[in-house]
């Protein structure tokens, strides 16, 4: 068993950015929540047979990525954004955006992005995983995740931009009720 | 890898956390000597930085940091069941897909009443390497072990209890190596242990026990090397038992193990040509 102040402390170190990366994939707080509280629930029983602590947050990522994987994907739509093959320079963004821009809007923007490309950005800007933990956690190659990362920073970039254009302000996001279209 | 340097710099983590390895460093390099790469990386950051302070404003219901802690509580105060967690959950629908993993679960349970019964397929690899796979997957977590135990004498009697082979007295090197635990698997059928030894540094090693007679090989009483599965092994026979001690490291950090053994039976065959 994992002593209570260890267990603690890791919740404590971790819950928030799991909550975010949970929120970004399942689209609503609830199964947000489900997800890192089944995380830690798994830890609590299986986290002391993992050896190396180091490994500990890649493992938490990780489980949470699984949860998700086998609990909410079926039931979720993903909206197709059509992106252009070619990789070229990335939207600019004007500046009013980004003086627009609050957390529900970069997760309700997330949320609108191919899975593809969103799993591996979420995880890009919560900064906590490198990208070769990234790619492993994925299991993909290192490369794979790189193009990822590039395409989906221009498809969402594209996709804060049109939200600021349509409405004349940020589409929000009400974390309740999942992501606005 | 020989990716473009500016999708290596996409990759990069804005507090530097990755700019010591290889590629990265080899990016940033090369960003130093191009100036239009230097600016295009600037501005990259610039964006990246708003967009992950954006994202870190979100913030997690309250209560949830309560829950997970109370539900934890509750889970090892119930022996591990998940009845704390999820009671929101248990007075509502179950979800399609977890209806589906129940009906998986009577499927797979029938599929494997039938094999036990009446077919029996046999594991075609050999038991060394049946035994390294279940290795692997303790090591990496994927499998738990039955029984967490750190003295020898209570894991041998808790595998005697569930007939499962074990090596009687350990040799003194493996007497001071850390034990964590051990499990009991079944390689076509017959009973085999693994006990299972933390040697630091995040570094394992297991001791594999089988009953001889439920073995093909033709092994000595003197350990032999080798490598199994991606694993350094010994193996040898003793007492109508096969061992295998086995662990992703060096033979030299194994060998000291089972080096009273070794000293022992080499003892004993001096004597004997004596």
């Amino acid at each position: 068993m994992i002593p209570d102040q260890t267990f603690q402390l890791l919740v404590d170190r971790h819950y928030g950015a799991l909550y975010r990366f949970g929120l970004s994939l399942a689209g609503n707080a609830d199964a947000g929540s489900d997800l890192v509280q089944q995380t830690f629930f798994l830890w609590a029983e299986r986290g002391h047979q993992l050896r190396d602590a180091s490994k500990a947050k890649s493992w938490l990522f990780t489980t949470l990525y699984r949860e998700y994987l086998s609990t909410y994907r079926r039931g979720v739509k993903y909206p197709q954004v059509e992106l252009d093959d070619t990789t070229g320079e990335l939207p600019s963004i004007a500046p009013e955006v980004f003086a627009n821009l609050d957390g529900h809007t970069v997760v309700s923007a997330l949320h609108r992005m191919e899975e593809v490309f969103r799993i591996p950005l979420t995880l890009f800007y919560l900064q906590e995983l490198s990208y070769k933990e990234i790619a492993e956690m994925l299991e993909v190659p290192i490369g794979t995740v790189m193009s990822r990362l590039s395409r989906g920073k221009e498809q969402l970039r594209s996709l804060l931009t049109s939200s600021a254009g349509e409405s004349g302000k940020i589409t929000q996001f009400d974390p309740r009720k999942g992501a606005v279209s | 890898m020989n990716e473009d340097p500016r999708l290596i710099l996409s990759a990069r983590r804005l507090g530097g956390e990755d700019d010591q390895e290889p590629e990265m460093a080899a990016a940033l390099a090369d960003a130093r000597n191009n100036r239009a790469l230097a600016e295009w990386a600037a501005k990259e950051t610039d964006v990246d930085r708003k967009v992950a302070d954006s994202l870190r404003m979100v913030q997690p219901p309250a209560g949830l940091r309560d829950r997970i802690l109370t539900g934890a509580r509750v889970s090892r105060q119930s022996g591990g069941s998940e009845s704390g967690w999820f009671e929101r959950r248990a007075f509502g629908v179950l979800r399609y897909s977890e209806l589906v993993a129940i009906a998986a679960i009577f499927v797979m349970l029938g599929v494997a009443l039938v094999y036990n019964y009446f077919i029996q397929t046999p594991d075609e690899r050999p038991w060394q390497l049946f035994a390294a796979a279940r290795a692997a997957e303790i090591e990496d977590g994927t499998v738990l072990i039955d029984h967490e135990d750190s003295q020898y004498a209570s894991t041998a009697g808790w595998l005697g209890e569930r007939a499962a082979p074990a090596m009687a007295t350990l040799p003194a090197g493996l007497k001071t190596t850390s034990l964590f635990g051990c499990s009991t698997m079944k390689w076509n059928g017959k009973p085999m242990s693994i006990t299972c030894f933390s040697l630091g540094a995040g570094k394992e090693a297991h001791l594999v026990c089988i009953d001889v007679q439920n073995i093909p090989d033709s092994l000595t009483a003197v350990p032999v090397w080798t490598e199994v599965g991606g694993y350094t092994t010994a193996q040898w026979t003793d007492d109508g038992k096969a061992y295998m001690l086995m662990g992703r490291v060096a033979r030299a950090l194994l060998e000291p193990l089972i080096v009273a053994r070794s000293a022992a039976l080499a003892t004993r065959r001096f004597y004997y040509y004596l």
